[in-house]
């Protein structure tokens, strides 16, 4: 059995990323989604939900399409400053966040939809600007929900697999996250190699979800 | 010439609600010169939706004007945010921001205003007051719905506000607590002189809190005047 501390930690360093990029546009949209109505609304929503539908593989060809070195907007990129997405690190983080931000916002959406704006309305009166409301009141209150989502969000940046092998590819030492190493594993007849990778998958999904569930129960005492 | 002392609370404005054909809108027109105005009528008469305004919280065209201060003039496209009005809320449901101790909770209003080192000692003095002191340390779950809306009154009026909005604050709360609130409100307002405007459907609870009454009727129209005048047919 080989080594596989590489594809462990990239796959660990590209869902990490992800995470970080998602968080903070999650909370904006997931809170824009709650509780403001605005024209187009409805549509917003449907491209929010749509990469949890699309097959990977389809949502991997948009970004190529879009992103790619002859991309819509991956080709002035790379005429202009010489710079390729494809096939990097990067790639694996876009791949990441394109289909684990639609379930952070699903989460958060709901999360701050289970605060009372009764809560924000006083926040205000007692001389919270808007901002100062989110973070001292809105996101505290509705904390539990949104680390549930950011977990699932993780869990499922750390197995994403058929947009990433779309538009990061599988290049050995720089984009073979776990997932990829276990196809590429069992393509070349390692099986020891494919079951060692895939125990340490199910170890990690196995700890999420436990992780989840303690959240959940911890949420439904907070509400009692 | 005289010179008027500014009334403590004038209100004309236009409320709009809906939209396409459900359109309508609530029409709300009153002054307060001093004590507790109450706001009487039947759901769904659009009493809420007018403190709601008065506190900023929902968007309205016409004027509102708090102790000669103008909050809201559409015309002179003057809005005033609401956490810059200083104007104290006490919804229904307390409200009581669940993450925090009941200390933290009347400090609120005082930290965001920017008195950060007597935030403590002062919120633990409006607990006092209220009679709720021993609970500082409790967070609100702990709480019977008498002790919440204590605490919610002690929290709204910890940063000195110049308005107090009560929307039935005692409807959820069962009879003898009722009546003890409704002492604790009137005690508070005699001491600190701070305006209030209370909502209440019920026409017993009008006249013993109201110094002044506006009724909500259906189809928004409005009385103003003395509670015992206003109320009297409502009680059997």
């Amino acid at each position: 059995m080989s080594d596989f501390g590489f594809p462990l930690l990239l796959s660990l360093r590209v869902a990490l990323s992800a995470l970080l990029v998602i968080v903070p546009i999650g909370l904006a949209l997931g809170y824009l989604q709650a509780r403001r109505d605005y024209p187009g609304r409805a549509l917003v929503d449907v491209l929010i939900v749509l990469p949890i539908v699309l097959p990977p593989s389809v949502t991997g060809y948009y970004l190529i399409l879009f992103l790619g070195r002859k991309g819509i907007l991956g080709g002035p990129l790379y005429e202009l400053s010489g710079i390729s997405i494809i096939f990097t690190f990067w790639a694996a983080v876009i791949a990441a966040v394109v289909v684990s931000l639609p379930l952070f916002i699903k989460f958060a959406q709901a999360a701050f939809l289970g605060v009372d704006p009764d809560l924000e309305a006083v926040a205000r009166t007692l001389g919270a600007g808007p901002t100062a409301t989110f973070f001292r009141v809105t996101v505290p209150v509705a904390w539990r929900g949104l680390v549930a989502g950011a977990v699932l969000c993780f869990a499922r940046a750390l197995g994403e697999f058929g947009a990433t092998l779309m538009f990061a590819g599988n290049i050995p030492g720089k984009t073979n996250t776990m997932t990829i190493e276990i196809w590429s594993a069992y393509q070349a007849g390692d099986d020891a190699r494919a079951v060692a990778l895939v125990i340490t998958l199910t170890a990690a999904s196995v700890a999420v979800v436990l992780a989840f569930s303690r959240l959940e129960r911890l949420q439904r005492k907070d509400r009692r | 010439m005289s010179v008027e002392k500014p009334t403590a609370l004038d209100v004309d404005i236009t409320i709009p609600l809906g939209s396409g054909r459900d359109r309508f809108s609530v029409r709300a027109r009153f002054t307060l010169s001093k004590g507790i105005l109450v706001i009487f009528g039947a759901s769904a008469t659009g009493k809420s939706l007018t403190v709601r305004a008065v506190a900023g919280l929902v968007p309205a065209m016409g004027r509102i004007r708090v102790g000669g201060e103008i909050l809201l003039d559409a015309e002179a496209q003057v809005n005033v945010a609401p956490e810059r009005r200083r104007v104290g809320y006490v919804p229904q449901h307390a409200a009581l921001f669940p993450h925090l101790s009941v200390r933290d909770n009347v400090a609120f209003g005082l930290r965001a205003r920017g008195s950060r080192e007597s935030s403590g000692p002062l919120a633990e003095e409006w607990l006092e007051r209220l009679g709720v002191a021993h609970l500082a340390g409790r967070l609100p779950r702990r709480l019977s719905g008498g002790e919440s809306q204590r605490v919610s009154l002690a929290r709204a009026l910890a940063p000195e506000p110049r308005l107090l909005l009560l929307d039935e604050p005692f409807a959820s709360l069962d009879l003898t607590t009722r009546r003890e609130m409704r002492r604790v409100v009137r005690e508070v307002q005699k001491q600190s002189g701070i305006p209030m405007v209370f909502v209440t459907h019920s026409p017993r609870e009008a006249i013993e809190m109201g110094d002044h009454l506006v009724r909500y009727g259906p189809g928004g129209s409005q009385e103003e005047g003395r509670p015992e005048d206003l109320v009297e047919k409502d009680l059997e």
